[in-house]
């Protein structure tokens, strides 16, 4: 049996630069570089490992929804060993929120043909985390979420899920969709020769047309949530240095003490 | 419509000016000089290379306003240093007193304080010299390499050179899984060169982004696999090539280069270290000196002298793979049934630390004769080979130059953005800004000479190019990090700043890989003055 892997990654700003909202209250993508976000290598890491860890044929597939640059989000998946990818573009998608975002996605996916979905915990721009749980309902598939173990064998993935209060092991038939966290392993750096490898293997763009998607169930327009305000962080203060005279150590306990910490 | 600015035509006519003399006094001195008179040819060979960079800045810019403003600070700094060393010695150069009067308004733009202060303003907004225009797989590579050598990298430099510890497994671990021992090994012996135009300038934003992290621990690692999967795959038999390239692609065979001997080593054609025939065995006697990495090392690249006859010179030498286990550590020593011996003692340096270069005696040490490189063929092709070999490496060179400055150049606009003194920040005074301005136009220049450099040598020439780019960016480096250095006040001599390591690292650049001015004179000036 062969097994083709749907990886769905978001291309978000770079946490390093200097970001901000645009006038309309979306992402400003313009003033600061992206990049492949950090929590969704943790998804592609886990499907090539299936790939690699898998009897038959496996195809991983990386998909994206996002502007003209999210590009470099599937071209580092693909140096990473993906094998082909797909990105889904549209200028209706501006503004676009995670309930519609999980439309494009799940219809993509479905034209792409899935046995299993893999998806990062979260994003680590909006951090929502509720993506992949919408696009399973909208597959109507199983989904098994925040792995940090997984395994894919006989026509069932399973992998374990840490909680804070139990270790829960998980199985679910396929096709399905799971989502892995942080903890699933690191994952790996592209090699030179996947980076030159890359840019020969196939990159699909398609727009709503082609997902039969209609502009005004997506976009700003189409959200069923809305950014009321946004404002920028307040600066932050000094702090408190605590000077160490053979009491620092007292001191220290006092100040967490004081803020119910310890 | 095409952009141009006064800044741009200013630039270009002074190099125009510059070229047209390193031209005419190439054939002049030609014309009179024997190879005693070194001191003008070793001028002349240090401003060609400088001209040149400067050439390549302004080809490498797409003329936008940062980047012509750039180029003419350079260029200007050429002009300036050129009209030093001419000064008093315009009869010995073929060169008239008058030849750069015509330039002199553009190198007064170039040279004016509010030109360099504009150009610092960027760099200290920016940390970076310049654009590098990469294409997207560059830029790819250039950010994935970048990520390793923040993340394993440079958590460890200080480490590693302070306490002169060995390079982690994990770092050569690492770089083997991503591919950086197979740059220049073709792609059916297990490397990654497929003849594309773009491969050794990968090679060198590879290794300017390793060196930038550390020079010791990480960017120096790719110049031994360079050096003799050059020569096995130039000289090698089919057989040799498929026993020995795959295992340096992949990182599983770590190498050494031992050529440079106690008594010979810009003169390596003199070697002494012999190797006899004995059966069907090579039988290698002699003591090798700076041997880098020769412990971690699995092969050891040996240049001894096949042919008793010493007047033969060179054509006597031949090349050897000496295979061995991996040592860590600052000794080691190995010994062969029938009484054969190697012993290795790391040498202590002032920087360029975590391989470790040591002297390797080798006595009576038995090599198969199957390991001489080329086998019969090979005879005697020793010295050639090495040569040949020796070109990429100085490319790789001049990258890693470009990497330890690039490296300088960040952490003097980070220190001079957050010291204060006398109540201003040390970025504030024009001075600083007129240093980091400069330091910025020389890392440019060096970066875009050594891009133009490795696509010239993928295209089959570019070895003067890759000799003065090495020649320069060697030299730059030492200029940069000290500037760097002398920033940081006190600090920057404590050890607890990386900008002291990054000082005596930088030191070793213009030593190795061929001397500074061992290029200059016999390979730059000899093919300048030939034509
Ligand atoms: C840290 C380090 C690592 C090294 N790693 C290796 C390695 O891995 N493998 C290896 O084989 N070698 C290695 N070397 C050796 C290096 O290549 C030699 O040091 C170099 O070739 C210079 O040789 P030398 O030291 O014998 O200096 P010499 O040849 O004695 O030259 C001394 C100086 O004299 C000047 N000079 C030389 N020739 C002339 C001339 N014709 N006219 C005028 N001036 C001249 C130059 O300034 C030169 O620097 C390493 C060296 C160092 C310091």
């Amino acid at each position: 049996m062969s097994l083709r892997i749907v990886v769905t990654v978001k291309y978000v700003p770079d946490a390093t630069g200097d970001r901000h909202f645009a006038d309309d209250l979306t992402v400003d993508r313009d003033d600061v570089d992206g990049l492949l976000s950090e929590l969704d290598e943790y998804a592609v890491e886990q499907a090539l490992q299936i790939s690699e860890n898998f009897d038959d044929d496996v195809e991983v597939t990386v998909l994206t929804v996002g502007p003209e640059d999210a590009k470099d989000a599937l071209r580092k998946a693909l140096s990473m060993g993906a094998d082909k990818a797909i990105h889904v573009e549209d200028d209706d998608l501006h503004g676009t929120d995670a309930i519609g975002t999980s439309l494009v996605l799940a219809k993509a996916i479905e034209k792409a043909g899935f046995d299993l979905v893999v998806s990062g915990m979260a994003s680590t721009d909006g951090t929502g985390g509720i993506v992949p749980a919408l696009v399973a309902e909208r597959l109507g598939v199983p989904q098994v979420t925040l792995l940090s173990e997984v395994s894919v064998g006989d026509g069932v993935v399973t992998g374990r899920r840490d909680g804070d209060a139990a270790t829960e092991q998980l199985e679910a038939q396929l096709p399905a969709l799971i989502s892995v966290t942080d903890r699933s392993g690191e994952a790996r750096y592209p090699s030179f020769k996947g980076i030159m490898a890359a840019k020969k293997k196939p990159l699909e763009a398609w727009d709503l047309s082609d997902l039969d998607i209609a502009a005004d169930e997506v976009g700003l327009e189409g959200a069923w949530t809305k950014v009321e305000a946004a404002a920028a962080r307040p600066a932050r203060t000094a702090g408190t240095i605590v000077k160490d005279e053979g009491d620092g150590g007292k001191q220290l306990a006092a100040f967490l003490a004081e803020r119910k910490f310890i | 419509m095409l952009h141009t600015s006064t800044n741009l035509t200013s630039a270009q006519s002074i190099v125009d000016v510059l070229q047209a003399v390193i031209e005419k006094s190439a054939a002049h001195i030609a014309s009179w000089a024997t190879d005693e008179d070194q001191t003008v040819a070793y001028d002349l060979a240090s401003m060609s290379s400088a001209v040149a960079a400067a050439a390549e800045l302004l080809r490498h810019g797409t003329g936008e306003e940062a980047e012509a403003d750039l180029a003419l600070v350079y260029a200007a700094d050429v002009a300036a240093d050129l009209s030093g060393r001419l000064t008093g010695r315009e009869a010995l150069w073929g060169v008239a007193p008058t030849e750069l009067a015509g330039i002199a308004d553009q190198v007064a733009a170039g040279r004016d304080p509010a030109l360099l202060d504009r150009v610092a303003e960027r760099v200290l907004a920016s940390s970076e010299a310049g654009p590098r225009h990469l294409s997207e797989d560059l830029q790819l590579v250039r950010s994935t390499f970048r990520k390793f050598a923040e993340d394993r990298i440079l958590p460890v430099a200080e480490r590693i050179h302070r306490e002169d510890e060995d390079i982690p497994a994990e770092i050569i671990e690492g770089l083997a899984e991503m591919g950086c021992f197979g740059l220049s090994i073709p792609a059916e012996y297990g490397g990654s060169a497929e003849g594309g135009a773009d491969e050794l300038l990968s090679m060198v934003v590879v290794t300017e982004e390793l060196s930038q992290a550390s020079l010791g621990a990480a960017g120096s690692l790719i110049t031994r696999p360079e050096i003799i999967g050059t020569a096995i795959a130039r000289g090698g038999t089919e057989e040799q090539k498929q026993r020995w390239l795959p295992g340096i692609a992949a990182g599983e065979k770590l190498c050494g280069v031992a050529v440079t001997e106690p008594d010979y080593g810009s003169d390596v054609a003199g070697v002494t270290t012999r190797a006899v025939r004995d059966g069907d065995d090579w039988v290698l006697t002699g003591v090798k000196t700076w041997c880098t990495f020769a412990g971690r090392a699995n092969y050891l690249l040996v240049l001894a002298r096949t042919n008793e006859d010493r007047t033969v010179g060179h054509r006597g030498l031949s090349l050897f793979v000496v295979e061995k286990p991996s040592f860590p550590g600052h000794e080691w020593s190995m010994a062969q049934e029938g009484g054969g011996t190697i012993e290795g003692r790391a040498i202590r340096t002032l920087g360029y630390r975590g391989m470790h270069s040591y002297e390797v005696r080798f006595d009576r040490w038995r090599v198969p004769a199957t390991d001489l490189i080329g086998m019969d063929d090979g005879l005697g092709r020793g010295f050639y080979l090495q040569m040949q070999a020796f070109a990429n490496a100085r490319l790789q060179t001049a990258a890693r130059a470009v990497g330890v400055m690039q490296s300088a150049l960040g952490l003097a606009v980070d220190y001079t953005r957050e010291r204060s003194v006398f109540g201003r920040p040390l970025a504030g005074y024009q001075l600083t800004r007129v240093k980091i301005a400069r330091m910025a136009a020389l890392v440019a220049a060096c970066r875009a000479f050594a891009f133009s450099a490795a696509r010239a040598v993928t295209a089959n020439g570019g070895q003067l190019e890759a000799s003065q780019v090495k020649q320069l960016a060697c030299r730059a480096a030492e200029w940069v990090t000290r500037e760097a250095q002398q920033l940081h006040g006190g600090y920057g001599y404590a050890e607890e700043y990386t900008v002291s390591r990054l000082f005596v690292d930088a030191r070793v650049l213009s030593i190795f890989e061929g001397a500074d001015e061992v290029l200059a004179l016999r390979v730059i000036a000899r093919q300048l003055t030939k034509a």
